[in-house]
């Protein structure tokens, strides 16, 4: 019988290996370099916003650390996870002694510790420019608010976004062989989730015209589900604005659910990883 | 062969190098065009968490393009484009306050059309944030100084006057612009609602006048309303002076401040349009 602390002491073993062989292929300083040169080539682009300048700083850097992360997992995280077989890592690390459902989890956790670095970097950095941006122009007039609780926030809610779609990569990687149909399949994901929110807006003003049907919107309502709305937990518009700040159970809730689902996607993504024929 | 192959490859870059400058003197002879931006839905499913930065940099290519125009454009050429534009911003990122300031500028003096298109965009600009006084005047003033609708203007100053610590010029642009638009009495419950909350006697003593200019032209309203209610809506008498003495012992003297004018069957006090006599 397999205690749970040998259990998580194998998933924090591989867990690192995934971390270093990140590290190794340039992962982290790649990305932060990239994002870098993306925010300082939008140092150019705030002298065309001549009011609103704070907010626009704020959503062009928390853009780029979203842009930055997204690139991570596209590109790393699904390129580590898929089941390629040229790779061979799945078999190799199979050949110890560890289960399949460890190694998903520790594919999972090492990843997300890497996004996590990534974010940490990113975030450090994307506030010092938000402080010296404030401090290089009239901030009476031109950037009023600046709040590092709501900083961490929305750089709390952007870091689970990124969890969902990782656990998402681990879902697809377990049931479909191959980087590439992960790839496209994320990407969809992705795109439904954003698209589903708009098509359901657009369904309800039909709704209440009379022209809609009641039994899509509910149908769309359970998609809903499936594929979540991430604008839940987007919290960057509070950095710096005076728009009105929600309350805690507005701001729990988003986080308790989206941690429920990737709870539960990590628990399929195991069971298909137990279940699959390796051959 | 090695000197042969260099030989073509400095043909190569200085055709390449000739080209681009072909390139670019055709690229600055031709006229800057504003491209139709796509519906805000395509942006928000596109765009997902960025789609803050989508506005804001719709925002950029809209003000460079109007930054880079060249003088004598006719405005018409891009007055569509301009209206889908901001509004595809505003209703993408209702909060961002650049594009409604940009949009009072350029938009209402293209036509009366585009003005209309302002107004809707202002709109979403007051929908997220009520209480800010600039966007309410560039709505509000839009209705008078570019769609000739002063009605609208002064039940939209009305409004604006109703919130706490809005400037007292908002009550007043209600009082005149609803005369100006024949609702007189409108415009006088205005007035002496701003009478009784007003502290600066200098400031009272404008008031107390045009209250009284107010009364003079509501008791033209009611002559006319009698003349109405004697010979009909549809007949309306062709001038003012067919009142006296019958449902008024004479027109009142309207002093220099205001002008009576009498469109039937519309009754407006409006300031002099001064612009005129210069």
């Amino acid at each position: 019988m397999r205690s749970p602390l040998n259990a998580m002491r194998r998933i924090c073993a591989l867990a690192r290996l995934i971390i270093l062989d990140g590290l190794r292929r340039h992962a982290l300083i790649g990305l932060v370099l990239f994002a870098l040169a993306g925010a300082t080539g939008g140092l150019l682009f705030f002298d065309f916003i001549p009011r609103d300048i704070g907010r626009a700083t704020n959503d062009f850097l928390f853009s780029i650390t979203w842009l930055t992360g997204f690139i991570f997992l596209l590109f790393h995280a699904v390129q580590v996870m898929a089941w390629d077989t040229e790779r061979g890592a799945l078999h190799t690390f199979l050949a110890r002694p560890i289960s399949r459902t460890e190694y998903a989890l520790a594919l999972f956790l090492g990843l997300a510790t890497l996004l996590l670095a990534l974010n940490i970097i990113l975030g450090g950095l994307g506030w010092g420019i938000l402080k010296f941006v404030r401090g290089s122009v009239n901030a009476a007039s031109y950037f009023q608010h600046l709040s590092f609780p709501f900083f961490l926030l929305a750089s709390a809610g952007l870091y689970w976004i990124q969890m969902v779609i990782l656990a998402i990569i681990l879902l697809f990687s377990s049931a479909v062989r191959g980087s590439f149909p992960v790839l496209l399949l994320t990407l969809c994901y992705y795109f439904i989730c954003s698209g589903l929110p708009v098509v359901r807006g657009s369904i309800k003003q039909q709704t209440l015209h009379g022209a809609g049907r009641q039994t899509l919107d509910t149908l769309l309502q359970g998609l809903t589900a499936i594929f979540p709305d991430f604008s839940w937990l987007d919290f960057k518009t509070l950095v710096a604005s005076s728009d009105p700040a929600p309350v805690i159970s507005q701001l729990m809730l988003p986080f308790a659910l989206s941690t429920l689902y990737i709870v539960i996607v990590l628990w399929l993504a195991c069971a298909i990883y137990e279940r699959r024929d390796l051959q | 062969m090695r000197i042969v192959r260099g030989i073509l490859l400095a043909g190569l870059i200085v055709m390449y190098g000739g080209l681009c400058v072909v390139q670019e003197h055709k690229a600055l002879a031709r006229d800057a065009s504003l491209e139709f931006a796509l519906p805000v839905s395509f942006y928000a499913i596109a765009a997902g968490y960025l789609k803050q930065l989508a506005a804001e940099m719709l925002f950029i290519k809209t003000s460079v393009f109007l930054g880079g125009l060249r003088p004598g454009t006719p405005p018409a050429s891009y007055g569509d484009a301009l209206g889908n534009n901001f509004a595809v911003m505003t209703q993408l990122y209702p909060r961002f306050i650049d594009p409604y300031y940009f949009c009072q500028a350029f938009l209402p003096p293209i036509s009366i059309e585009a003005a209309s298109k302002a107004s809707v965009i202002l709109a979403t600009g007051i929908a997220a944030y009520p209480n800010d006084f600039n966007l309410r005047f560039f709505y509000s003033s839009n209705f008078f100084l570019a769609m000739n609708e002063p009605l609208k203007g002064g039940r939209a100053f009305a409004e604006a006057a109703q919130i706490p610590g809005s400037p007292p010029l908002f009550a007043h642009l209600a009082a005149l612009l609803s005369a100006k638009g024949g609702d007189i009495a409108a415009g006088l419950i205005s007035l002496k609602t701003m009478l009784i909350s007003e502290k600066d006697e200098k400031v009272r003593a404008r008031y107390q006048q045009e209250i009284v200019i107010f009364e003079q032209a509501m008791s033209v309203q009611r002559a006319l309303n009698a003349y109405a209610d004697k010979y009909g809506l549809s007949l309306p008498p062709q001038s003012l002076q067919q009142l006296v003495p019958e449902f008024l012992p004479q027109l009142p003297e309207i002093k220099d401040s205001f002008t009576l004018v009498y469109d039937p069957p519309l009754l407006r006090l409006q300031r002099p349009d001064r612009t005129k006599n210069n």
